[in-house]
């Protein structure tokens, strides 16, 4: 049955308090996409070695000049927040630890994608309407790791994909290079 | 752009443990159906007046026998908590105290609707698959009482609309009275 709900949309600040209330059990993984909170799925094997892989790599090159942010919060306004399995943040703890992080801060975000790439996809619009510089979806059934720069309005306007064998940088840090095989 | 995401649904624990924890404002009214917090529209004059000479109507002529219950929460099953206008209930005070109200307790709904009309059509179906004996809708923009009885599956298979000059009764009181003109 089609029954016409308004159905009540909640704000970053809600949401927190929702988790701080213990409304989501431990180790339940959901996002504020628009006001909307969203389940994600399970994080399966591919998918969480890729992350480590990821993390150990950032961790290893970005030697202080930003923070390694893993399956943590990323603040895209009032109503919307964002569980990017990596992200790099310029290195502001103190601020993080009062009034969380704006679009701004951030360098890059990484979203593994298996069986999430669609969601993934359209993660990817609010990452471009946010300003986030860049973006990468490390595409495991594809084995490429596409990669998103240049934001405009729900859009990232350069797009290139990397296979094996390539490697990819950050705009951020063209010092930082990583072997597509390193983390499929 | 149309995402597929996976919304997070939430059970009544749940969504009673958010109002605890202060997340809906003051004056919100909101419910849960089927895991979906749904956002109710505020009540206007003319609502509220009809809800406030139903109150009157039935708490006079109860006399101690039943519980005239308003805008609160009826718990239907683990991911739904609707909050009809008013509800005539058993008085199993002790029971409501501690574990809250079930459909089984339920005599009578009464749900009052003008802009809300079509929502509250879908909650009657909620109803009548509750097995939910009898519901009222008054609707103010028709100037008519719906009345359903004798739930089966998703409906009720008696239906009535009662006009101005015309009475009702409630099918388990026979002795309760209502004129519809006295409550538009």
């Amino acid at each position: 049955m089609a029954v016409p709900v308004a159905r009540r949309l909640f704000t970053v600040e809600e949401f927190q308090r929702m988790g701080e209330a213990g409304v989501f059990p431990e180790g339940d993984r959901v996002e504020l996409l628009d006001g909307e909170i969203v389940e994600l799925s399970p994080i399966g094997d591919p998918h969480r070695t890729s992350v480590m892989m990821l993390t150990t790599r950032f961790g290893a090159l970005v030697a202080g000049r930003a923070l390694v942010s893993c399956q943590n919060p990323v603040d895209l306004g009032r109503v919307t927040q964002l569980y990017p399995d990596l992200a790099l943040l310029a290195p502001l703890p103190e601020v993080y630890r009062t009034r969380g992080n704006t679009p701004e801060d951030v360098f890059l975000v990484v979203e593994v994608a298996d069986t999430s790439l669609a969601y993934d996809r359209a993660k990817l619009a609010r990452y471009a309407r946010a300003g986030i510089r860049e973006a990468w979806i490390v595409n495991l059934n594809d084995e490429v790791v596409e990669v998103y720069r240049e934001p405009q309005g729900d859009e990232y306007a350069r797009r290139t994909r990397a296979h094996r064998g390539e490697h990819v940088t950050p705009a951020a840090f063209s010092d930082i290079v990583i072997a597509v095989a390193d983390v499929l | 752009m149309a995402v597929s995401v996976a919304r997070r649904l939430f059970t009544v624990e749940e969504f009673v443990r958010m109002g605890e924890a202060g997340v809906f404002p003051e004056g919100e009214r909101v419910e849960l159906l089927d895991g979906e917090i749904v956002q109710l529209s505020p009540i206007g004059p003319r609502h509220g007046t009809c809800v406030a000479l139903l109150t009157e109507l039935f708490v006079a002529q109860a006399s101690r026998r039943l519980l005239v219950w308003t805008q609160s929460g009826v718990n239907f099953d683990r991911r739904t908590q609707l909050e009809p206008d008013l509800a005539l209930l058993a008085r199993r005070v002790d029971v409501f105290r501690v574990a809250g109200v079930t459909p089984a307790d339920v005599f009578l709904v009464v749900e009052v609707a003008d802009t809300s009309l079509a929502y509250d059509r879908a909650k009657i179906a909620r109803y009548a698959r509750a097995g939910i004996r009898e519901a009222w809708i008054v609707n103010l923009s028709e100037e008519v009482v719906e009345v359903y009885r004798e739930p089966h599956g998703d409906e009720y298979a008696q239906q009535m609309r009662a006009h101005r000059g015309e009475h009702l009764t409630t099918a388990a009181f026979p002795d309760i009275t209502i004129a519809v003109a006295d409550v538009l």
